[in-house]
């Protein structure tokens, strides 16, 4: 079955929902709560549509539509969409975890809460948009606009220096992004002048018909490079990630925290790696090496974070370093587990601020020191948080194993300082999760938490798809895997086309490429 | 003067017509009669504009012995002041009953300043130049100080005069040597005076001199010190024609000359030009950072905006004065629905201009503040804005004719900007209001704001039409 | 040589030359004060009142309402000596002009502009 402009019905239903929520003048809350969730919900069967029917043996672009958007004499932005197995469960990640995040606002926002819908929902368009525009402008349009929802989200409906962490939000992102616009400018007018599209620019990189001075590629490798680093957040350009995330509602934190960073990562595969692969592998060193020190610094400042948000927060900055360095090794383990662990940090991260919002509805608290012997008062809502802790610190038969043990296979096959150092960041990590969740479920009793009750059936619901998707991922992820090879195997490829013979960092099979899924088996 | 020719002056003659019954009208009209006066400035402008429409398709002429040209170009811009005046008059009503200056002159004064804006458009010939810069000059020195009862109009009012009697005196110091240098006044006169051999020493100097003319009027760094104060203290609805309108026809003028008569020169001119819109960005959003009067921080706002337009001229190409012209139209929807919501919301006396003063305004008027809240994050250049599509040209023509690094600093100054046009919108949304009035707006401003949404959405997501028409205007620069 | 070098040449004689005034007038002169020679206007007569003193708004008023209609008339007599040359068009303008000069008049006149009081 094919359906046509399925990328265009998934990313603009949000905003056409969006749309109706803020013309419908006399609608009661319960009313526009359930538009919002069945429209999103809607846009997640749609997705569905995109996983079953995609062909992993493909490394092109699928799904593809592109139509004209601005038409010049010279040139046109087009409006061109598609995805391929780097995007594809990014996208079905965006539209799993808002239609969630909605849901957990259902009692948290009750204030304004026809604006706070719209504002969830725009924010979904923008970020599946991002995710599909191979249109360099479209793309810019999508990421920048997306701000704008985050921002009112963090600003209006957040915590107490919201409007602070509101700005420095948006400061941080705009300072990056903009910056970004004059490379896409540049590469434009370097590419010929006359198309923007990704595919198109690529290609002609690939023919010959268009070449880099390496002083030129490394320059549009930093105006990109620096637009994702912000948003990944690559240490040291993570200050705004904290703020953001503690003053966030939590509806706000679990897409900030589960797609809004992979934007950054995503950024870099898809724009960096292909259109500038001498300076990414020139510059893969250095920037391995700020992953790895992102890596430990994240875990070793959220060993103290008295705050649950600030320690998950933290903990992102960690994770999201282990990823950096999984596409930095250029193999296709660490390639692919890079991408996988890009799912599953945004599965656990997300399950993590949903689980502190939950504590957070019932005791307007999240210091940790505040509970203890939560398990007692809580069990169901105590064995969630287990096994979403235990997805984090990637036990295995869940899903963040999959992705950490590829992503340090890769990296010990580029650089065992590099891999060792990994792994005990993700030692570091077990430790303070396992710490947090000692202090809060066990431990003395904190009479305060007395009344605190189990969670209820909504939330259960919450959580039952997210922990199924844990246990999927971590038991068999075949399916997933095999969706990303064929691409991971395209990106490689181009990358490895501008290694420099007897250059110090190459593209290395370690395997016969295309079959990294199967230690996991 | 042949009768072809005089069609041509039609519009003009039509709003200086207007201007003058206008004046006959205030004192023989009793006070019931006002309604009128508004009726025949909106009318003329309406009338003046049809007459345009019928010259649309002639192809550029020359007329008045070579002093006017009337070209895509000079309609453009004359279509533009056209809509600015027509949009002043309209905004400025309730604003002006409110404040008991609804009179004739307020009126006569924008049509002659319209006039004169028109004039610099169209001239190819300095003394015109001249004499347009100085009707519009004259009559905004009088509307700036409108308001004669208030102490801070009057300061605004002389201030303007001043400062503009010397940028004028120097204007016209400039002029006089370029005629030295080339012995003609006219463009084309100079340009070939320029071409022929060598550059004549004079006309650098000259060019100099002419610069800081114009660069006053657009309010260039650092000719741009009379900017806050004027803006601040002139009556709000004055504000607004200001800030669009003279410094579209300054612009306008400066493209003519920089590009009609001083090709020879641009080297040196977009190396000056350079520095000047550098600096012009820069201190702008840096000093609009810390304004808490809203009027203020606009009026910072706009030398920034106008470092942004000064981009395109330095890239000195057509992709360049496109993009300006585009820019210009997206300034202008921007500017005056920004200002239309602080005259609106000012109050008596003009005073509530502060940001506390906009604390909770999207409880207060929902829609004034989704209205404001589009217009300045199409200021801050949000892409779906018609703000973002004028930047992406504007710098796009710098980074295609070499200049990336000016393409750079322009970005970081938008980075910069962010932060003071959406502190506005965190004291909309995001505070809560000191005491929960309903703030209401008159219905003609409200239609402004509501068309002026559209555009801004319309030119942010389909700009093909508008930037075609931009490309089809500056053929006529030559 | 440089284009430039005589207008340099003629900026520095120029302001040397005022330089040399000033300060030959500063060693040279007598300099021997008088009340009579401080005062603003040495013509012989004392001076009376102070220069801050206000001037009725009318004088002002009725200062530039002389300019302008005197230099309308300034206007009209090389118009009336040139009219054979000019025909009909110059004929037209002029009375446009007085028509638009003739309305300022009006408004003026109605505003009380010509009243003294």
């Amino acid at each position: 079955m094919d359906v046509p402009f399925i990328l265009s019905w998934i990313t603009y239903l949000p905003a056409a929902v969006a749309l109706v929520l803020l013309a419908l003048p006399r609608a009661s809350n319960r009313t526009l709560r359930w538009i919002a969730l069945s429209g999103s919900l809607a846009a997640f069967l749609l997705s569905l549509h995109l996983g079953f029917h995609f062909d992993a043996s493909s490394s092109r672009m699928q799904f593809e539509e592109s139509v004209s958007w601005i038409r010049f004499p010279a040139f046109e932005i087009r409006h061109h969409l598609g995805v391929d197995g780097i995007s594809l469960f990014l996208v079905m990640l965006t539209t799993f975890l808002t239609p969630l995040a909605l849901l957990s606002s259902w009692k948290s926002v009750t204030m304004r809460v026809r604006p706070f819908l719209a504002c969830v929902l725009l924010l979904e368009t923008g970020m599946t948009g991002v995710f599909c525009a191979l249109d360099l402008v479209l793309f810019y349009v999508f990421w920048e606009v997306m701000l704008i929802p985050m921002y009112f989200l963090i600003g209006i409906w957040g915590g107490e220096r919201r409007l602070y962490a509101a700005i420095k939000f948006i400061l941080y992102t705009m300072a990056g992004s903009l910056l970004m616009l004059v490379g896409i400018l540049y590469l434009f007018f370097a590419a010929g002048g006359d198309t923007f599209s990704l595919v198109e620019i690529v290609a002609r990189l690939e023919r010959g018909a268009l070449a880099w001075s390496s002083r030129e590629e490394f320059w549009l490798f930093l105006a990109f490079g620096l637009a994702f680093a912000i948003k990944i957040p690559l240490f040291p350009f993570h200050t705004w990630l904290p703020d953001a995330h503690v003053e966030a509602p939590t509806a706000g934190s679990v897409i900030l925290a589960g797609v809004l960073l992979k934007m950054g990562t995503y950024g870099l595969v898809r724009f960096c790696l292909p259109l500038f692969p001498g300076a990414a592998l020139a510059l893969a060193p250095w920037i391995s090496v700020l992953a790895v020190v992102g890596i430990l610094y994240g875990a070793l400042v959220a060993m103290v974070q008295p705050d649950m948000k600030k320690l998950v927060a933290y903990s992102s900055v960690s994770h999201m370093g282990l990823v950096v360095l999984g596409i930095f090794t250029f193999t296709p383990h660490g390639m692919t587990g890079a991408l996988i662990q890009m799912v599953n940090h945004g599965l656990s991260t997300g399950a993590l601020f949903l689980l502190v919002g939950m504590l957070y509805d019932r005791r307007h608290t999240r210091r940790i020191a505040d509970f203890g012997g939560v398990a007692h008062t809580s069990p169901v809502f105590a064995a969630a948080f287990l096994v979403v802790t235990l997805a984090a610190i990637a036990l295995p038969g869940l899903n963040g194993f999959v992705g950490e043990i590829l992503i340090l296979a890769g990296s010990f096959a580029r650089n065992k300082v590099f891999g060792t150092l990994a792994a005990l960041g993700m030692i570091l990590g077990a430790v303070y999760m396992l710490r947090m969740y000692q202090r809060i479920f066990w431990g003395p009793k904190n009479p305060a938490n007395a009344g605190l009750g189990d969670i209820g059936t909504r939330e259960r619901i919450l959580l039952l798809p997210i922990v199924g998707l844990m246990l999927w991922i971590g038991v068999y992820s075949a399916p997933f895997l095999r969706r990303m090879d064929a691409s991971v195997a395209g990106i490689l490829e181009r990358v490895e086309s501008a290694g420099t013979p007897g250059g110090s960092y190459r593209v290395q099979f370690i395997d016969p490429p295309g079959t990294p899924g199967e230690e996991t088996k | 003067m042949n009768p072809d020719e005089l069609f041509l002056l039609v519009p003009q003659s039509i709003l200086l017509g207007a201007a003058v019954l206008l004046m006959l009208m205030e004192p023989f009209s009793r006070q019931a009669g006002r309604r009128r006066l508004r009726m025949v400035a909106v009318a003329a402008v309406a009338v003046a504009a049809y007459a345009l429409r019928l010259q649309w398709g002639l192809g550029p002429r020359s007329i008045g012995g070579g002093m006017i040209r009337v070209d895509g170009f000079s309609l453009f811009f004359q279509w533009l002041f056209l809509v600015i005046t027509g949009l002043s008059a309209v905004l400025a009503a309730d604003f002006n009953q409110r404040e008991g200056i609804d009179r004739g002159e307020y009126y006569a004064l924008l049509l002659t300043a319209c006039s004169g804006m028109s004039l610099m458009a169209m001239s190819a010939d300095l003394i015109l130049t001249f004499i347009g810069i100085e009707i519009l000059s004259l009559s905004t020195y009088i509307l700036a100080g409108f308001k004669r009862r208030d102490i801070a109009s009057g300061e605004s009012s002389l201030k303007y005069f001043l400062l503009g009697s010397f940028a004028t005196a120097i204007l016209l110091y400039g002029i006089a040597l370029v005629y030295g240098a080339a012995g003609s006044t006219q463009y084309q006169a100079i340009r070939a005076a320029a071409a022929a051999g060598e550059v004549p020493a004079l006309l650098l100097p000259g060019l100099g001199l002419l610069l800081v003319g114009l660069g006053f009027k657009i309010g260039l760094v650092p000719f741009h010190s009379w900017i806050p104060d004027v803006y601040q203290g002139a009556p709000s609805p004055v504000t607004a024609f200001m800030s669009v309108g003279p410094k579209a026809a300054a612009i306008a003028a400066l493209l003519r000359l920089l590009v009609e008569a001083l090709p020879g020169l641009a080297p040196d001119w977009t190396r000056l030009l350079w520095l000047m819109a550098v600096l012009t960005m820069t201190l702008g959003n840096a000093a609009a950072l810390v304004q808490s009067n809203v009027k203020r921080m606009l009026a910072y706002s706009a030398i920034a905006q106008a470092g942004y337009i000064l981009v395109g001229v330095v890239a000195n190409t057509r992709e360049g004065f496109t993009a300006i012209l585009f820019y210009l139209v997206v300034y202008t929807v921007m500017n005056l629905m920004a200002f239309g919501v602080v005259l609106s919301l000012s109050g008596p006396g003009d005073r509530r201009v502060h940001l506390e003063d906009y604390a909770g305004l999207a409880r207060r008027a929902p829609f004034v503040a989704a209205a404001l809240g589009v217009a300045l994050l199409a200021l801050a250049g949000i892409p779906l804005t018609g703000g973002f599509m004028g930047k992406f040209f504007l710098f796009g023509s710098a980074v295609k004719a070499g200049f990336v690094g000016l393409a750079v600093i322009a970005v970081l100054n938008s980075v910069l900007s962010v932060y003071y046009y959406f502190r506005l919108l965190v004291y909309m949304y995001m505070k809560d209001a000191p005491q929960g009035g309903a703030e209401s707006i008159s219905r003609p401003v409200g239609a402004i704001l509501a068309i002026g949404v559209f555009l801004i959405l319309w030119l942010g997501v389909g700009p093909d039409r508008f930037l075609a028409l931009a490309g089809h205007s500056i053929l006529g620069l030559k | 040589m440089n284009p430039l070098i005589p207008l340099a040449v003629m900026a520095l004689l120029v302001a040397g030359i005022v330089a040399l005034f000033i300060l030959a007038s500063v060693f040279l002169g007598p300099g021997k004060r008088h009340p009579v020679k401080d005062t603003p206007f040495e013509c012989g007569i004392p001076s009376e009142g102070f220069a801050g003193g206000r001037m009725h708004i009318g004088y002002y008023i009725m200062a530039m309402l002389f300019v302008v209609f005197d230099v309308e008339l300034a206007f009209l007599f090389p118009w009336a000596a040139a009219l054979r040359g000019l025909g009909w068009f110059g004929f037209v303008a002029m009375f446009l002009f007085i028509a638009v000069i003739g309305a300022g008049f009006a408004y003026a006149w109605k505003m009380g502009a010509l009243e003294w009081e």
